[in-house]
């Protein structure tokens, strides 16, 4: 008998229904049975969405309110499915589910924030909005990232020749993702392009800034208030070398783009927690063959920093493109089939579809072990 | 700067049960994942068709799920002869 996962199915009986604009209204029409659904038990919460969005905050709301711990610490589970519409912040809070499911029918629909004003703006708050909105964007693109890059890992790893030489080293990367483009319309592929012109871009300062750090001594034990100063000014060495033959002052623009330089490196900076626990899940898969020989004669402890000097820089690369990439889909329309969500990262699986899942993967393996079982 | 809930908020957890697909991927299909897909797809089709005998009535030849060697020595029969 197939083995069902229920942290990996759609569950009717603990659903519900997010149609029509996400308003505060909806939201609050939508808490009591949260409520209800948390109390009777912390199975998963199936969050069903045909919607063209709204407001960012409240579809945070309505995803903290189902996610929250309960007096004892326990937290449901969030299965979304979208079964018609996901555009804007339901677009988000669809790939922000522990499992995301597309119905084949579905439309995925990216953009960045928005705000509607009905009075008239003065320069002042302009700025201010357009420094909210910016901030909102990163905040948006880096959620994104954390819960796309699991499912990314495991479509790249799909791309058979593109993975084997993403393998042998991160220089690969390019590579991969124009196997990946294959799977995209021509516009959309656009997007997996330029995701890979910003990473580079990323690397070379982080690249410029390590460089410039590694001539101070002892860094690594420096403060933070020490450090971040010394970051600024390696990025305004790195900006002025760039742009050495321009008439480029900091005054101008340059104050601008170290301050963006700065927040990049230290917003991606500050993901490395989730890239050392995602190593040791999927590191092994970035290994070469030979690697994996060697690794597999490793201990538990020895094969953690096999994969530190082996896999870290590949995986490092792949974090930076899809962080790239979450970030560009916050800065202009794009829309998605369900397979094209499934190759992006967005769900992890498109119902009726023959795109593998990691429900497929981890059900079959629990009813094999099951039939073994039996007598 | 970024919200504090971002910060505050739990990473993703490690997903215990992704783990041992990837251990089961590297060990047994040297990080073939297409491998290992095809080789549960596989073993599924078997497992209802028997399922299916076994409802029928009839014999049910299938019943004994083949090992995971002789999975990929079939599937790589068909892909390669």
């Amino acid at each position: 008998m197939p083995v069902h996962d229920k942290d990996y199915r759609e569950n009717f009986e603990r659903s519900l229904f997010l149609t029509g604009k996400i308003t505060q209204e909806a939201a609050y029409a939508l808490s009591p049975r949260i409520k209800e659904l948390r109390a009777a038990s912390g199975d998963p919460i199936t969050l069903y969405i045909d919607s063209p969005g709204g407001s960012s905050a409240v579809a945070e709301g309505i995803r903290f309110l189902i996610k929250a711990p309960d007096q004892d610490g326990r937290r449901c589970r969030l299965i979304t499915v979208v079964i018609g519409t996901a555009a804007s912040a339901a677009a988000d809070l669809l790939a922000l589910g522990d499992y995301a499911i597309a119905e084949p029918q579905a439309d995925i629909l990216y953009h960045g924030s928005r705000q509607a004003f009905e009075q008239l703006l003065t320069f002042e708050g302009a700025t201010s909005v357009a420094a909210n909105l910016q901030e909102a964007n990163e905040r948006l693109a880096l959620r994104l990232a954390r819960s796309s890059f699991r499912r990314i890992i495991w479509r790249v790893v799909q791309l058979k020749d593109a993975i084997e030489k993403f393998r042998d080293g991160p220089e690969g990367l390019e590579e991969l993702v124009e196997a990946l483009t294959v799977k995209f319309t021509p516009g959309n592929a656009m997007l997996l392009r330029e995701a890979i012109a910003k990473q580079k871009s990323l690397q070379e300062v982080q690249t410029a800034a390590d460089n410039y750090l590694k001539k101070r001594k002892n860094v690594a034990q420096w403060p933070t208030k020490q450090l971040e100063p010394e970051l600024v000014r390696a990025l305004v060495d790195y900006r002025s070398r760039l742009h050495k033959e321009d008439d480029w002052l900091l005054s101008r623009t340059g104050m601008r783009e170290v301050a963006s330089d700065f927040n990049l490196i230290h917003d991606y900076a500050s993901q490395t927690k989730d890239l050392d626990a995602q190593l040791e899940v999927y590191g092994s898969l970035f290994l070469t063959q030979a690697q994996s020989a060697e690794f597999k004669s490793k201990s538990e402890e020895e094969g953690k920093v096999y994969l530190e000097s082996h896999a870290a820089d590949k995986l490092e690369v792949l974090w930076y493109f899809v962080v790239s990439l979450c970030r560009l889909l916050q800065t202009k329309d794009y829309r998605l089939t369900p397979e094209e969500a499934y190759w992006l990262g967005v769900v992890d699986e498109v119902t009726g579809s023959s795109l593998q899942s990691d429900r497929e993967m981890i059900e079959m393996i629990l009813s094999t072990e099951s039939a073994t079982r039996k007598p | 700067m970024l919200d504090k809930r971002l910060e505050h908020e739990q990473a993703p957890r490690v997903d215990k049960r992704l783990a041992r697909v990837v251990r089961i991927i590297v060990e047994q299909y040297d990080g073939d994942v297409k491998a290992f897909v095809d080789s549960i797809r596989y073993r599924a089709e078997v497992n209802r068709k028997a399922e299916a005998a076994s409802d029928d009535g009839g014999e049910a030849p299938l019943r004994k799920c083949p090992s995971t060697t002789k999975i990929i020595g079939r599937i790589s029969s068909v892909h390669y002869s």
